[in-house]
């Protein structure tokens, strides 16, 4: 009855981590050596981005990446979990590298809690935010990490490796610029990463078979399953050895019961069985049928949908803050709206989907991608938003959208992005350096790539002058702008974006070539 | 070498071994006349040259001819430092960096004269990787044997003091300008939104760290006085592609004219003067040329140089 495959622990290790490494690489790759398919294909089986861009129209047809791990869940199980979770596959390693010879036993699932957080995060959800999703995505748990803090350090490495080659006269490897994350962004991250770490430790799967979306989500999909662990009875000894290395806790050999719903599918225990007592079963529902408590659980489940689809949603509104502003003296810039990527189409679109991974934020070569907490409001937590702090966006460039994996931000042709307008530049003539200082400055101008910002001659001098239709929003200006404390110039975000008209061009007639030196 | 081997006989050796290298250099470049030292008399050689109607390597070679070549300026194992401008992510054919033809010749030859080493650097505008490569310098300067340089990171820069600054006293300034035996600025000449034209002196604003202290601080005199600092061996203006609005770096090709010109010379001043007549702007119009002339860097009085005019 029972298929038994041993190998495919060594397997599960070999795939899942090829796979972490892979993942990683995505947000750690420095100089930007991985080519924008390659990302995509690398994030493609990452269950909620690629569930996000289909609901962001981001996609064509069911061949998904979340499509793909449903059909594996349906067939195989929470395969997802062990095979191809980029969090999961850190907890494994953080499970193998723990103190001491503790092993695991048999738990009481947490299932009242698992299922309400999936409902308020669904409900939530469709009520218009993603703040659960972004705080509970494993895969972008897992880039926020990577992002905020593995991806620093390996930048001082290779800075500190560049300064030592430097000191012998070569020059062959370039210093990377840090981006400066907001900290209370890392401190958040940190604290995740802490909580990760601790959880794994003492529990083993517990955030999977608990807090994540996804693994509630594959869970309820595996009650489906054609293929699942089961014990077999009349072969096992009791021994026990399944139950102590099972990290979701889901064995019960006491019962002869296996919990298929919060079992990650990592395989440790057909590796561990001497009995051969552990294999495939296509039978179904061994460990829930006829099982009271179970039941009753459900009925609870419902209850609760029912109480938190009433009430809920209005409390997690009541708590959120508003968009940020930037304040301070003299005539402070005050954006109304914050500004979100070229290919977002919309904030609404945006923070539709956008699940805080990062990928766009370490990607992005003008640093304009900046990391926020609750810059959308209720919309959502964690999203980045364009900053001109550290830089502006390329005119050139559309590597955001080609490598966003939820569709938050759409992918752009060249043509397209020279003109998609994100938002408005504003000038704030009272805070110019031309005018306070009555000296040249016009480093605005210098910097705009459609001349949306124009130099004009008044009094002796050039001062800024701008046409917010032909502005792409950019945030060049915004960045050169040198004047102290506050920016004279600014890019008021487009709640909607728009078209910016093309700036008018016009030939200038050649000198003759067998024109004179004027000199 | 051998271990015993006397250190007098090494010597020796050496002295004789150089010295055949050095005839042999020497000979091959008479003959050929390619990079020709004693072509022209010391005494004709002119303060200025102007050259028209070539391509830019070609009329590079052409004005460092009558310099006497590039000897004159790049001694054997020196290190130099070519500064061109890669501040923007946009192709040569919009005139918004220098050309990458001139740059590419200009490492050519300093390495024909037996440089050890040739840099090419940048504090670019527009991110620097993109914009080494968008130009066609990084993988022109790699073709010729030279060296890019990253000048994206502050840890390159080093303070300096400006003595004769008005306004600006300190700087940070890249290592390789300080270090380097030759120093050879190629800007390119364009128009300038807020400097009305950027030319040579306009160029050195890629060799500090702060650019925002100019421009909160009078751009002109900032200019004026880092002239002051650091006067480059030559400057070598690029005029080839001549953006002539929207610069400095342009919205369209339609921005751009093809004057086909260059102009080169050991004076800073002059380098800015002469090219800023060549655009259709009078030099004394534009204030930092005027302060730098008049705090003593060059002259801005052509009348005063003599001029050597060629056209291809």
């Amino acid at each position: 009855m029972a298929m038994v495959n041993r190998n495919l622990r060594r397997i599960r290790r070999w795939i899942s981590a090829i796979l972490l490494v892979l993942v990683a690489l995505v947000f750690l790759d420095i100089y930007g050596l991985i080519p924008a398919w390659g990302l995509r294909t690398i994030v493609y089986v990452q269950f909620i981005p690629s569930l996000m861009k289909t609901l962001a129209g981001g996609t064509s047809g069911l061949f998904t990446g979340f499509v793909l791990v449903l059909v594996l869940t349906v067939l195989f199980g929470r395969v997802y979990c062990s095979f191809l979770c980029p969090l999961g596959t850190t907890m494994d390693l953080m499970i193998r590298a723990r103190a001491g010879k503790k092993r695991f036993s048999h738990s009481q699932p947490f299932r009242w809690m698992r299922y309400v957080v999936l409902v308020i995060t669904v409900v939530v959800f469709l009520s218009g935010s993603l703040v659960f999703i972004d705080l509970l995505d494993p895969y972008s748990i897992f880039g926020r990490v990577m992002a905020n803090l593995v991806r620093p350090l390996i930048i001082l490495l290779n800075n500190g490796l560049s300064r030592l080659l430097e000191t012998a006269g070569f020059y062959g490897l370039s210093p990377v610029a840090q981006l400066r994350f907001p900290y209370y962004v890392v401190v958040v991250v940190a604290g995740y990463l802490l909580l990760i770490i601790w959880l794994s430790i003492k529990r083993g799967r517990l955030y999977c078979n608990t807090l994540c979306p996804v693994g509630t989500i594959l869970g309820i999909v595996s009650r489906l399953s054609v293929f699942r662990l089961a014990l077999s009875k009349k072969t096992c000894t009791g021994c026990g050895m399944c139950e102590r290395n099972c990290k979701a806790e889901c064995i019960d050999v006491g019962n002869g019961t296996i919990d298929s719903s919060r079992c990650v599918g990592c395989f440790n225990c057909l590796a561990v069985c001497s009995a051969y007592s552990i294999g495939f079963s296509m039978q179904r529902g061994i460990e829930n049928s006829e099982n009271p408590e179970h039941d009753a659980d459900r009925r609870n489940m419902i209850r609760m949908m029912f109480l938190l689809i009433a009430g809920f949603p209005g409390t997690v509104m009541a708590q959120v803050k508003r968009p940020l502003v930037f304040v301070k003296n003299k005539i402070p810039v005050v954006r109304k709206h914050p500004v979100t990527p070229p290919g977002s189409i919309s904030i609404a679109h945006f923070t539709g989907a956008c699940t805080a991974c990062y990928l766009c934020v370490t990607r992005c070569p003008g640093k304009v991608i900046e990391p926020g907490m609750a810059v959308y409001g209720k919309a959502g937590v964690l999203m980045p938003h364009l900053s001109n702090r550290q830089g502006y966006c390329n005119f050139q460039c559309t590597v955001c959208g080609e490598v966003c994996p939820t569709g938050a931000i759409l992918p752009l042709t060249r043509e397209e992005k020279k003109q998609a307008q994100v938002g408005r530049v504003h000038f704030i003539r009272e805070n110019c350096i031309v005018i306070t200082q009555k000296t040249e400055c016009g480093a605005c101008s210098e910097h705009c790539p459609t001349k949306a910002v124009n130099m004009v001659v008044e009094n002796g001098l050039r001062v800024p002058v701008v046409n917010p239709d032909i502005c792409v929003g950019c945030g060049a200006c915004e960045y050169a702008c040198p004047s102290l404390p506050h920016k004279s110039i600014y890019v008021e975000g487009n709640p909607v974006h728009g078209i910016a008209m093309k700036p008018k061009t016009e030939k200038i007639d050649a000198p003759a070539a067998d024109e004179d030196f004027p000199f | 070498m051998k271990h015993d081997m006397n250190i007098n006989e090494m010597n020796r050796r050496e002295f004789i071994k150089r010295g055949i290298a050095a005839g042999l250099i020497t000979g091959t470049a008479m003959i050929t006349g390619g990079f020709d030292v004693f072509a022209a008399d010391k005494s004709a050689i002119p303060d200025l040259v102007a050259v028209k109607g070539g391509e830019p390597g070609q009329m590079f070679d052409k004005a460092m001819a009558e310099f006497g070549g590039i000897g004159s300026f790049v001694k054997k194992n020196s290190t130099v430092v070519v500064k061109p401008n890669i501040g923007w992510d946009v192709g040569p054919e919009r005139a918004a960096n220098t050309h990458p033809a001139l740059v590419r010749q200009i490492v050519k030859h300093c390495l024909s004269a037996g440089a050890k080493k040739v840099y090419v650097f940048d504090n670019t505008c527009d991110e620097w990787t993109r914009t080494y490569k968008t130009s066609g310098i990084e993988r022109a300067v790699k073709d010729a044997g030279g060296t890019v340089i990253p000048g994206s990171s502050e840890r390159y820069f080093h303070d300096v003091t400006i003595n004769k600054g008005k306004k600006l006293s300190k700087a940070k300034v890249h290592e390789q300008i300080l270090e380097a035996d030759v120093f050879i600025n190629v800007p390119v000449l364009k128009h300038h939104s807020s400097a009305k034209l950027t030319i040579g002196m306009k160029n050195h604003m890629g060799v500090v760290w702060d650019r925002g202290f100019w421009h909160r601080n009078d751009l002109h005199q900032c200019i004026a006085d880092f002239a002051t600092f650091k006067k480059p061996t030559l400057t070598v203006v690029d005029a080839y592609n001549v953006l002539k609005k929207d610069g400095p770096r342009g919205v369209s090709e339609a921005d751009v004219v093809n004057m086909k010109s260059l102009i080169m010379t050991r004076d800073p001043v002059a380098a800015d003067a002469a090219a800023a007549m060549l655009f259709g702007e009078n030099p004394s119009d534009i204030p930092y040329i005027k302060r730098a002339a008049a705090m003593g860097v060059g002259t801005m009085n052509l009348d005063s140089l003599s001029i050597k005019r060629i056209k291809l």
